[in-house]
């Protein structure tokens, strides 16, 4: 179907539009700004050709407000080789359907609402103008977005299928649901490609599988624990046998024990006596010993003592010769200090003096620089005087500033303009009379009459009137006639320039009537200019003389005279007289500082030597005390030598001790040899103790082993029903397993199918959209929309995925800008339409405000694949048919080329609107 | 029956449950017109500390009124019978030890007037075995004077002939089969035979639950050996090809059998067969899992779905199932096992799914 013209009445704002003869195939704009109603005008379309029939009650907020009348549209188009007129009065049930004969006159086909409603709907495809073809091809106000896959209308998804092949069958489709509802048993969201999808929560597998996972743990801990309890059970009878061999050993252990013990009970008297004996011959011995050692003390004591004793001597003579030594090097120091205590006073009486010189030597410098400084002064108080005479001239004598006198000069330019202007527009009057005449009298525009003498007067420029009296003859009036209007003007101009040039040479005191007034004002002008010079040169005299200003300048001097009232003060302590000669004053101060550095150079020779005493002084000092301390020590060991000494026994007392102990040690060795014991009586507490020993260390063990015998089978008691639970759980492991595997393998195998479902669906899917998918990347790429290699399209032939150049990516449609969607559902839209149209039938579509987010470059290449698409292209395979695109926008210069059809909806012969 | 000798075993391990240990001992005790029954420990139940011998009833004073646990290696006298029992308890599972050998400090006594009966638990050290399987001499009947020697631990029935030719050493096997007959994988569940051999030819059954029933009139005579079936469970491995066969007539088959929970059923299907009798493989599943002993299973890995070429094209059609078919058909020739299995299972899926989705 294609629209060949329409006419809508009472549509809203519309009150009449009439469009007609439209092109059967091409760009069509009809251009607006908003609000002209071109939305309105595409409702009208849809409402009149498929969404209602006349007498529908829903479309009463399309008809115009206040008004009372009520909408009628007519839209002629075409349809199968026929032309047809549909007209439909809405609000009653005025339709008519007519068609157009051979001669051109229309047959009413239909007259009432529904069957006029019914046949047109026929020739449109549909009661829906939302649906069908026109779902791609008639869009909404900045509808940009390709329908919803699920919502594209399953006829045109059959017709493409019709096109372009068979993609999926029937079966394919029941097939796919089945393999999608098993997948969800065990699987959650959608299937991703390359992906091993994740058994779902909750799905019978994976409750089996965790407990299988579960049960596989547990049973593995019933295994670990069946091979300790299988450890324990080999260590058993091991227990057994070393319980038998322990208790054997401990019986013939005890066995000995006992005869040892009875074997100590016999020998215990003759070893009680025995011990004795040993007891006090020890005793014996042990105070023999102490007398000898005691004989040994007092003798070292005594030779300690002599030792000390000598020892005092030298140390008494080297205590004497150091302190000697020190009283030396104390005298030497005392007369150096006196020596250096003269040289430094010395020094500072010629200090003193020499900066005494040294002030006197600023004081003649400070005389000098106050004359300079006053003879600056004055030269500055004069150049003040000079600025101070300009300021007043500059503001006695004052001229305009830069553009007021740039605009007095153009005004007395135009003054002089003007006046040559009036010179310009002025009669010639000339006047000869002959010789001997009278003279005659002239008056010139209005000034009294005045009379000719001279016969250089007569020539005279008159501007308006001139009256010439002449003498026995009368008047002569030479008057300007009407049309003076450009004098009047020029007038009119001189004098208000004269005007404002009087007012603002009166502005800066001159006078504006002098006849060189404004020469006056150059004069003055210029004047100015130099005045302003020199007043600048003088202050940059005047701030090199004195920066700061006068005021600090004389401050300065007064202080300079102050301090020098103030110097040359006597010095109590130097009554010598110095001279006032400059010359004088700097010998006398080189003099002085020559005697200072040579009374230096003796204080510090001073200095070193009482440093070189000190320093002597410091090393025998220590060695004095050293000697004081050594000569203490000696004393304080000779003392405790002697008492030492006193402590001890004498020697008689030592010698008395010995002879006693050697007579009880020879008594003693006689009891001794009398209570000898055989080798069987000494060794056997020693043996009944190692018997012991052996028996506790058996015992031990056999403690020992029936601890572990025990331990071992209270864990072979706590495994009861081990056994039992091994075999349960390993039965519930090979049954889980059994289950999880049969279940795991049609998991794998339905993910399978769906995995090769979607891979060979995928894969037909490109054969058969080849064709719309390279001319709609063709013309993405004229675009310039991304860089991408393909376009994937889905179940419903709409786009889904866009792959990049390099294949590394895939992104939904979505994901791309809004100006590419819409760029992007245009190209889809335009390539399917055209495939669905054929070339003796094209399609309108219907475009309303389309692009709107497109920038302007891509615009101007859009504009020519509309136009390109519009035409058809019948070489393609298959073939695209031709389109009739009417766009309805307000930016007309996005769309119009040199073929379109461009309608203004703002031309009133077009289309007349109620006032809203 | 004079009285009964069990030669180790009773139970599958020392650590059974104390209801499998309860549950036993009536049965051997407090059966009426029975007769006492000796029972040693065998390499299952082996009389360690804490073990089920340990426990309450079995650890009840001796003797009880017809069980006879013999833990000690020491001659037995049989009441009211001229005969004595040797018992050789085992205390390990395995053991370098011949359980017999105490035996020999026990001569038969110059008037040989006792029936001397070995009861003993192990290998008899008649083939290459592992070292330490409790093996037995070859010639202990004769060695010890025994007339006759009660042998657990093979499962097959066995008798051996002493060097006179009387058969006087026997294996009973086992009372009850415990393996599908020609199994070559597990015998069953949580059985292990602790032997280093593992599951050898020794520890198979031959299917059936057998008893000895031995005779011996007097010391010296030759044993009358008669076997008595006492088996009552079934393991049956079964193959069928469904080739041609109509998978109803097996479905009644299976759900019409004698007993089938005394049953364990190995049903393992193979052949050819179509879509539709595909989709009931399930019911006889159901069968199999519910009404046999628990442990059966029904194998179809083996079932194929061949349809022609016709019902090919008619099942799947033109579109995109075509195509995966093909796909699986590739897959199925692939070397990974694991692809192969998942493409065969898809295919017999897709005939499925494609043979139900048919407009009817």
């Amino acid at each position: 179907m294609i629209i060949e013209g329409f006419e809508i009445e009472n549509w809203t704002c519309i009150k009449k539009l009439a469009v007609s003869g439209l092109p059967p195939t091409g760009v069509i704009v009809l251009h607006g700004p908003n609000r002209t109603g071109k939305s309105s005008v595409v409702q009208a379309l849809r409402a009149c050709l498929m969404d209602y029939p006349s007498t529908s009650t829903a479309l009463k907020s399309s008809y115009p407000r206040g008004t009372g009348e009520k909408p009628k549209v007519a839209v002629t188009y075409t349809s199968g080789g026929a032309t047809y007129r549909i007209t439909k009065c809405f609000g009653s049930n005025k339709s008519e359907l007519a068609s157009r004969t051979s001669t051109g006159a229309w047959r009413v086909e239909a007259n009432t609402a529904p069957e006029a409603h019914s046949k047109v709907c026929d020739h449109a495809g549909g009661d829906d103008s939302s649906k069908g073809l026109r779902q791609l091809l008639w869009l909404t106000q900045a509808e940009f977005r390709l329908p919803e896959p699920k919502k594209f209308d399953p006829d045109i998804q059959a017709q493409l299928r019709g096109i372009l092949g068979v993609l999926q069958t029937a079966l394919d489709d029941r097939f796919i649901e089945r393999v999608k509802t098993r997948w969800n048993v065990w699987h959650g969201g959608q299937r991703k490609a390359g992906k091993r999808p994740a058994v779902k929560e909750g799905s019978g597998l994976a409750v089996n599988l965790a407990r299988l996972s579960e049960v596989q743990r547990e049973l593995d801990d019933s295994e670990l624990e069946f091979n300790e309890i299988e450890r324990l059970l080999q260590q058993t009878s091991d227990l057994e046998a070393r319980r038998s061999d322990l208790g054997r050993q401990l019986g013939a252990q005890k066995l000995e024990l006992q005869r040892r013990e009875e074997e100590r009970e016999r020998s215990q008297a003759r070893i009680a006596a025995r011990r004795l004996a040993e007891e006090r011959h020890s005793r014996a011995l042990q105070e023999l010993h102490g007398s000898s050692e005691e004989q040994r003390q007092r003798s070292e004591a005594a030779s300690r003592l002599a030792e000390a004793v000598s020892a005092i001597g030298p140390a008494t003579q080297k205590v004497e010769s150091l302190e000697h030594s020190v009283q030396s090097q104390e005298t030497k120091q005392t007369r150096l200090k006196t020596d250096l205590g003269e040289r430094r006073e010395r020094r500072r009486v010629l200090k003193r003096r020499e900066e005494r010189v040294g002030e006197s030597l600023r004081f003649v410098d400070d005389v000098d620089k106050l004359e300079v400084a006053r003879h600056e002064l004055k030269r500055a108080e004069e150049v003040a005087t000079d600025v101070d005479a300009i300021k007043r001239f500059l503001a006695e004598n004052p001229v305009p500033d830069g553009p007021t006198l740039a605009a007095m000069k153009a005004t007395h330019e135009k003054i002089l303009q003007l006046r040559a202007d009036c010179d310009a527009a002025s009669m010639s009057l000339k006047i000869e009379p002959v010789d001997g005449a009278e003279p005659a009298r002239l008056s010139l525009d209005g000034r009294p009459p005045r009379p000719l003498t001279s016969p250089l007067e007569s020539s005279h420029s008159v501007r308006r009137r001139a009256e010439l009296h002449i003498p026995t003859w009368g008047r002569v009036e030479l008057s300007r006639g009407a049309g003076s209007d450009d004098l009047d003007q020029i007038e009119e101009e001189l004098r208000r320039c004269r005007e404002e040039l009087k007012v603002a040479l009166a502005a800066i005191g001159i006078d504006p009537t002098a006849s060189d007034a404004f020469d006056r004002l150059l004069r003055r002008n210029a004047e100015h200019g130099l005045k302003v010079e020199e007043r600048r040169k003088r202050e940059g005299d005047l701030k090199a003389l004195a920066p700061k200003g006068l005021d600090p300048f004389r401050t300065r001097i007064l202080e300079m005279e102050a301090k020098l009232k103030g110097a040359g003060a006597p010095d109590p302590d130097d009554n010598k007289p110095l001279p006032s000669d400059r010359n004088e004053l700097q010998t006398l101060k080189a003099d002085l500082e020559r005697d200072t550095t040579a009374l230096d150079g003796e204080i510090t020779a001073l200095e070193q030597a009482i440093d070189t005493t000190e320093a002597t002084l410091g090393q025998y000092r220590p060695k004095v005390t050293q000697a004081k301390e050594v000569l203490a020590g000696c004393e304080a060991t000779v003392t405790s030598r002697r008492e030492e000494l006193d402590r001890l026994r004498t020697e008689e007392q030592i010698a008395q001790r010995a002879e006693t102990a050697k007579r009880e040690f020879t008594a003693i060795d006689d009891e001794l040899r009398a209570t000898e014991l055989t080798a069987e009586e000494s060794t056997v507490v020693e043996r009944v103790a190692a018997c012991k020993e052996a028996v506790s260390a058996l015992e031990r063990q056999a403690r020992e082993n029936e601890e572990k015998y025990n331990r071992i089978k209270g864990r072979l008691e706590g495994s009861e029903g081990l056994h039992a639970q091994r075999t349960l759980l390993s039965a519930r492991v090979d049954e889980l397993a059994r289950v999880t595997s049969r279940e795991s393998l049609e998991r794998d195998a339905t993910d399978r199918l769906y995995e090769l479902f979607e891979e060979c669906r995928e894969k037909q899917l490109g054969t058969l959209m080849g064709p719309i998918h390279d001319r709609v990347l063709n013309w993405m790429r004229v675009l310039d929309i991304g860089d991408y290699k393909e376009v994937r399209f889905g179940d419903a032939f709409l786009p889904d995925k866009l792959v990049k150049r390099d294949g590394t990516a895939e992104f939904a449609i979505g994901e791309e800008s809004t100006g590419a969607q819409e760029q992007i559902g245009m190209l889809v839209r335009l390539a399917l339409g055209s495939l669905l149209t054929h070339a003796d039938e094209p399609t309108v579509a219907i475009l309303d405000d389309p692009l709107t987010h497109c920038d302007v470059g891509r615009l101007n290449r859009m504009r020519v694949i509309l136009r390109r698409s519009s035409e058809g292209d019948p070489k393609r395979r298959p073939p695209a048919g031709p389109l009739q695109l009417m766009v309805f926008t307000c930016h007309p210069e996005w769309f119009r080329d040199e073929q379109a059809t461009v309608i203004d909806l703002e031309n009133p012969e077009v289309m007349q609107r109620y006032s809203v | 029956v004079d009285f009964i000798l069990v030669a180790g075993d009773v139970f599958d391990d020392h650590s059974v449950s104390k209801s499998d240990a309860t549950r036993a001992f009536p049965i051997l005790e407090s059966s009426r017109d029975s007769c006492p029954v000796f029972i040693i420990p065998g390499n299952h139940d082996p009389l360690v500390p804490g073990g089920v011998w340990d426990r309450d009833p079995w650890f009840r004073e001796q003797p009880h009124l017809r069980v006879h646990f013999l833990r000690k290696a020491e001659p037995i006298d049989v009441p009211n019978l001229p005969v004595t029992i040797f018992p050789c308890p085992l205390r390990q599972r395995r053991s370098l030890d011949d359980p017999t050998a105490w035996i020999e400090k026990h001569p038969r006594a110059d008037d040989g007037r006792t029936i001397r009966i070995g009861l003993a638990h192990g290998s008899l050290n008649i083939m290459r075995l592992p070292d330490d399987d409790h093996l037995i001499r070859p010639d202990a009947a004769d060695r010890y004077g025994l007339d006759y020697l009660a042998l657990g631990h093979w499962h097959k029935r066995s008798l051996h002939p002493s060097a006179d030719g009387v058969e006087r050493t026997a294996y009973s096997g086992t009372h009850e089969p415990m393996a599908f007959r020609d199994a070559i994988d597990g015998l069953s569940t949580g059985w292990s035979s602790y032997s280093t051999d593992g599951v050898a030819e020794r520890f198979r059954d031959d299917g059936h639950g057998i008893a000895l029933l031995v005779t011996i009139d007097a010391p010296n005579a030759p044993p009358q050996i008669e076997p008595v079936e006492t088996g009552r469970l079934r393991w049956s491995a079964e193959q069928r090809d469904l080739t041609g066969q109509s998978l109803g007539g097996l479905i009644k088959d299976y759900s019409r059998r004698e007993s089938p929970e005394l049953t364990i059923l190995r049903l393992t299907l193979s052949g050819v067969m179509d879509p539709q009798g595909h989709a009931r493989l399930e019911e006889l599943r159901q069968i199999v899992q519910n009404r046999y002993h628990p442990g059966s299973v029904l194998d179809t890995d083996g079932v194929l779905i061949e349809p022609s070429a016709e019902q090919l094209l008619e099942v799947v059609g033109t579109g995109v199932l075509r195509r995966v078919l093909d796909r699986l058909k590739a897959d199925v020739q692939s070397t990974d096992p694991t692809e192969r299995r998942v493409a065969e299972h898809a295919i017999k899926l897709l005939y499925r799914i494609a043979w139900e989705e048919q407009p009817a």
